[in-house]
């Protein structure tokens, strides 16, 4: 893929002392900065409530501009402060993949879905249809093209959310915990699909707190209590399961 | 114990059933897991435990009594569940009014609930939330409260439908702990998941739902 | 020729024009005419009897309960059957309840038609039609999340009764006090998801510019520009013909 950054040298993503506060809950994030060079996997990890998330909204501008709250500091997605940026314009930079497949779905096909966020950027038809035919080819979806999003299993409404994005040709992602309440299986072909993305040289932001499924990454950052603690190339130790006691398990 | 025995069962209107011919056993003071993939019948089997959904064949038995002519309200008092999603359990304005719903119902005095409703939330870290509104817990202080409502009304079995979605591992450390500890206290624990490691920690025997035929 | 092929367009117009008339007419003799010609038209297009009055038993079964109510509660007119010097059902009620069970009938029979398209090709056609899209749009999400709904509303439902209380023996206080419970999870949630599914769009550029366009387009083939003039030409000589006739 030749979409990420091109040849210029400003980062994919720059963060610079971000503070970000809902209402009067008081500080969710607490100034955060970092940056991710182009083409590079960044595993965005810490323990729940520590502001993962929040931090995915603030780097699509979807906070404060959709949700509110007050923000300081500046968030640039490829060398573009995103702030004076309209919404159109921010969504052709940086893609977001959330948490939850059912609620990111709306359309009666899996191809409408994968042809909504062109469709809404006024993309010419034929190059939405190019588009929606090659992101259904990335990820092996094109026997569910004119199926309903809904009856798909776990692992493939994952599947469909992200070539949703992708159609957007975004040379940066953010994928919201994209394992979470998936089988083994499902979890395996959603892995697969990562790991394609992160080789094909597109900036991945992955917020994940199970380690051990993004240990392709080359860099990890840690979240605590809406401050940055760790920016490490080598996944952080985090506390495992007790050993193991007890019965054997039948066969 | 909790005994099921060859049930099948087929959804209105599905042409092939989800469970079929299925038999198991989920002892006291045990933690036991099922485990399988997606669509192998494991929501269901949680429903069938609980008696949302009756078995079309066979039965299930807790401690020896068929659950079939029970109400939900009387199985409830010897079977508790904590759903996948705790917040389509959680129906209360308060943490408090949702400590003594299912206490009012089992006829207890103020007294007595207010001793349970302490016991529990003290238990479960959730004291200072007496007077919050559920839906806006966090998902993990959510899942503890059901387990402490769940826990306050003492039933024999409890159920967890894939509990450690949505929790990261410390807290997923710490459900596990509470299991055991509950399983050590002469409770039986079924615990649905996916989640292998969880289940080779924290369970001390596997039951393991085949695959839907296709 | 078959209904399943044919544009959405003729299939909206139709259902349009003909529950249109239903409601204009008063006349049992006109209404039991035009039910039987969107008989024809299902039967014609291709429609499976057989997997239809699955569909459609329940509704009829309502029809039949509105059909006697009318026909008991509706006093003008002729007596025509009584029982020991009551009586039960006079003209006036008999033709009151056939009006209202025939145009019932006819407006089911006719959204039947809708049935033989997917989903996707009235959205499209609605917005090709100058829909505003956000319209369109708003309606194909409240059907597609009603399901949801109803799934969470069932399982509040079930958890206060594991909770303790048993609704089958429950007074009238006792449920209403049940269905408050049900809606504060079912209401808070809905209100999450919206709020969530919102997000989601708006990532995905949703409004974000005064015009969109679409991937597909429908274009009207001679049969389906044929369609349109017939269900026209029809319905303008159907709203002539009393005054002819």
């Amino acid at each position: 893929m030749s979409a990420a950054g091109g040849g210029s040298a400003a980062p994919a993503v720059r963060v610079n002392g971000l503070s970000y506060a809902y209402g009067v809950a008081g500080y969710v994030l607490h100034d955060v900065s970092f940056s991710v060079p182009a083409g590079e996997t960044v595993v965005v990890t810490g323990s729940s409530g520590c502001g993962k998330t929040t931090l995915c909204h603030c780097l699509t501008g979807l906070a404060p501009k959709a949700l509110g709250g007050a923000m300081t500091g500046t968030v640039s997605i490829l060398g573009d402060d995103i702030e004076p940026l309209a919404v159109p314009a921010v969504s052709k930079r940086i893609g977001m993949v959330f948490q939850d497949p059912d609620n990111q779905l709306v359309m009666t096909t899996v191809e409408d879905e994968l042809a909504f966020g062109p469709e809404n950027l006024a993309v010419e038809p034929e190059e939405i249809r190019r588009r929606v035919d090659r992101e259904l080819g990335r990820f092996g979806l094109e026997r569910f093209a004119l199926r309903s999003p809904g009856e798909l299993s776990g692992g493939e409404k994952r599947l469909v959310a992200l070539a949703a994005v992708l159609t957007l040709d975004p040379p940066v992602l953010i994928l919201d915990e994209p394992f979470a309440h998936l089988d083994e299986r499902g979890r395996d072909r959603v892995r697969a699909a990562v790991l394609d993305l992160s080789a094909s040289g597109r900036t991945l932001l992955i917020v994940e707190h199970d380690l051990a499924l993004v240990d392709f990454a080359g860099r990890y950052l840690v979240l605590e209590q809406g401050r940055l603690v760790a920016d490490t190339a080598t996944p952080p130790a985090l506390p495992a399961y007790a050993a193991p006691p007890r019965l054997e398990v039948p066969a | 114990m909790i005994a099921v025995e060859d049930v099948g069962f087929r959804y209105r209107k599905a042409s092939r059933p989800v469970v079929d011919g299925f038999s198991a056993v989920f002892p006291s003071g045990a933690v036991t897991a099922v485990t399988g993939s997606n669509g192998c019948g494991k929501t269901t089997l949680v429903k069938l435990l609980t008696g949302i959904e009756r078995p079309g064949s066979g039965r299930v038995l807790v401690d020896g009594a068929d659950l079939r002519p029970l109400s939900l309200a009387e199985i409830g008092r010897k079977v508790g569940c904590v759903f996948q999603n705790p917040a389509r359990q959680l129906f209360c304005t308060s943490v408090r009014e949702e400590m003594a719903y299912g206490l009012r119902a089992q006829g207890l005095d103020d007294a007595e609930i207010a001793r349970r409703t302490e016991q529990q939330l003290d238990f479960f870290g959730l004291l200072g939330h007496l007077d919050d509104f559920p839906l806006h817990l966090s998902h993990g202080e959510k899942q503890r409260l059901m387990l402490a409502v769940v826990l306050a009304m003492d039933p024999e079995y409890l159920l967890l439908d894939e509990p450690t979605t949505g929790l990261d591992l410390p807290r997923r450390r710490a459900l596990g702990e509470e299991l055991r500890a509950l399983a050590g206290a002469g409770r039986g624990v079924v615990v649905v998941s996916h989640e292998r490691a969880f289940v080779t920690a924290y369970a001390d025997t596997e039951v393991r739902m085949g695959e839907a035929s296709v | 020729m078959s209904l399943a092929r044919l544009d959405p367009r003729p299939k909206l117009l139709f259902v349009l024009c003909v529950s249109t008339l239903a409601v204009l007419w008063r006349d049992p003799a006109w209404l039991a005419a035009l039910l039987g010609l969107t008989i024809v038209v299902l039967l014609a297009g291709g429609v499976d009897p057989r997997s239809t009055w699955s569909q459609v038993r329940g509704v009829l079964q309502v029809v039949a309960i509105l059909f006697v109510v009318q026909c008991v509660f509706v006093r003008s007119g002729e007596p025509v059957v009584s029982v020991a010097g009551f009586t039960l059902v006079t003209t006036g009620g008999l033709t009151m309840a056939l009006g209202v069970t025939l145009r019932l009938l006819i407006v089911v029979c006719s959204a039947l038609v809708l049935l033989t398209g997917h989903a996707r090709d009235y959205l499209l056609a609605l917005v090709q039609c100058r829909v505003p899209y956000e319209i369109a749009f708003m309606v194909m999400t409240a059907v597609h999340f009603l399901p949801i709904l109803r799934e969470e509303a069932l399982d509040v439902y079930h958890a206060v009764q594991m909770r303790g209380t048993e609704v089958a023996k429950a007074g009238v206080r006792e449920r209403v006090a049940v269905y408050a419970h049900i809606a504060l999870p079912v209401v808070a949630g809905a209100l999450r998801r919206a709020e969530q599914v919102s997000l989601a769009m708006e990532a995905r550029a949703f409004r974000a510019l005064p015009r969109r366009t679409s991937m597909r387009r429908l274009t009207l083939r001679a049969r389906d520009a044929a369609s349109l003039a017939a269900v026209a030409v029809a319905t303008a000589a159907a709203l002539a013909a009393p005054h002819v006739l």
